[in-house]
């Protein structure tokens, strides 16, 4: 038993051997790929655009759809982001008559560290106004965030609006 | 050692030399892949002029020979503004090494500099709305979204960009390893 056991020594080895230098191997590969990594992220833990969205993700507006004297316009706030409610404000480019809130959703009390106690909107939100008439385009101004991360810019948009058919009585 | 042994083992420094080849080659491929994408790092800060709250044009590149940390900031910007001490902390604390920051305010200009005056900011303040908006791009912003800060070296190459607010332990960390 015992000389029987004495080839398998060196099988062992060369095992040991291989899974060392695999081992080695594998070592290296990670440090050629994250040393250079780290050392390009000097600002540490990596917090940067990653897994922030641009404001045109972030902060989506549209569409516009007109109906029965009732301009309904959608917006939206990805995960994670926000629109200031009383930030958002809905224009008609074609100088017909000022459009009037019809119902806007109350949205979340949140105290802003800078505009105080305001309302947000978070995720889908659907806003209406009265139009008597369908406008062709209107302008939106809209500002928001992403929480406790960054705030975007002021944004302003225009948009086509869809009037849709009414149904018939 | 047998020849066989040995014979694998020259295999096996064969196969692990051409894997870290072709690890090589691939983060070569993304770092390309990212300058493509429109990184700046690692480029030279593109001159950019602002003006200042005297009404005066500042250029970016008479900050060169500093380690220059850009800014972008806003008064309706709660992350900007919450990050805006430990910013002035830094500018005590390094100026005589050779740290310098700028904030440029994507802001109304009389919003920003009167803010600016209130907290005692010890940095130059450079204003102009669409102005500060186009430089913000030019240094390499994506997101349209504050705060956003550059570090340019020394010798006026973006050493690295970054939304959101920095962490006091980050920012002290950065400074001192890119003043020595």
């Amino acid at each position: 038993m015992h000389t029987g056991n004495r080839p398998l020594q060196p099988t062992v080895n060369v095992q040991r051997s291989r899974r060392q230098l695999i081992a080695g191997a594998g070592a290296l590969i990670l440090l050629a790929n994250v040393a250079p990594l780290r050392a390009a992220s000097p600002f540490g833990s990596p917090r940067s655009a990653g897994d922030l969205l641009p404001v045109e993700q972030a902060l989506r507006v549209g569409p516009a759809l007109w109906q029965s004297g009732v301009l309904t316009l959608h917006a939206e706030a990805a995960a994670g982001c926000y629109l200031y409610r009383e930030r958002f404000v809905v224009e008609r480019l074609d100088g017909g008559e000022a459009l009037q809130g019809l119902q806007l959703p109350a949205g979340e009390r949140y105290a802003d560290e800078n505009f105080g106690d305001v309302a947000i909107w978070r995720g889908a939100v659907v806003l209406s106004y009265a139009a008597a008439t369908a406008p062709a385009r209107i302008r939106v101004r809209f500002q928001g965030c992403a929480e406790g991360r960054v705030c975007y810019a002021p944004q302003l948009r225009e948009l086509p609006v869809q009037p849709l058919e009414t149904a018939a009585p | 050692m047998t020849p066989n042994r040995l014979r694998q083992t020259a295999l096996l420094i064969a196969g692990a030399l051409l894997l870290i080849g072709g690890a090589l080659g691939l983060r070569k491929l993304t770092a390309e892949n990212d300058a493509a994408r429109g990184s700046l790092i690692g480029r030279p800060a593109p001159e950019i002029t602002l003006t200042d709250s005297n009404g005066q044009p500042q250029r970016l590149s008479q900050w060169r020979g500093q380690l220059l940390l850009v800014n972008f900031w806003a008064t309706w910007c709660a992350p900007c503004v919450h990050e805006i001490p430990l910013l002035i902390d830094a500018q005590a604390r390094w100026r005589e090494r050779g740290f310098q920051v700028i904030g440029p305010a994507l802001d109304d200009s009389a919003a920003a500099a009167t803010y600016a005056s209130q907290i005692a900011v010890n940095y130059p303040i450079l204003l102009g709305d669409a102005q500060v908006s186009e430089a913000m791009k030019s240094l390499g912003d994506t997101l349209g979204a504050l705060p956003y800060s550059v570090l340019i070296g020394r010798d006026g190459t973006i050493i690295a960009t970054q939304h959101g607010e920095f962490s006091k332990e980050d920012l002290h960390a950065l400074i001192e390893r890119h003043l020595q």
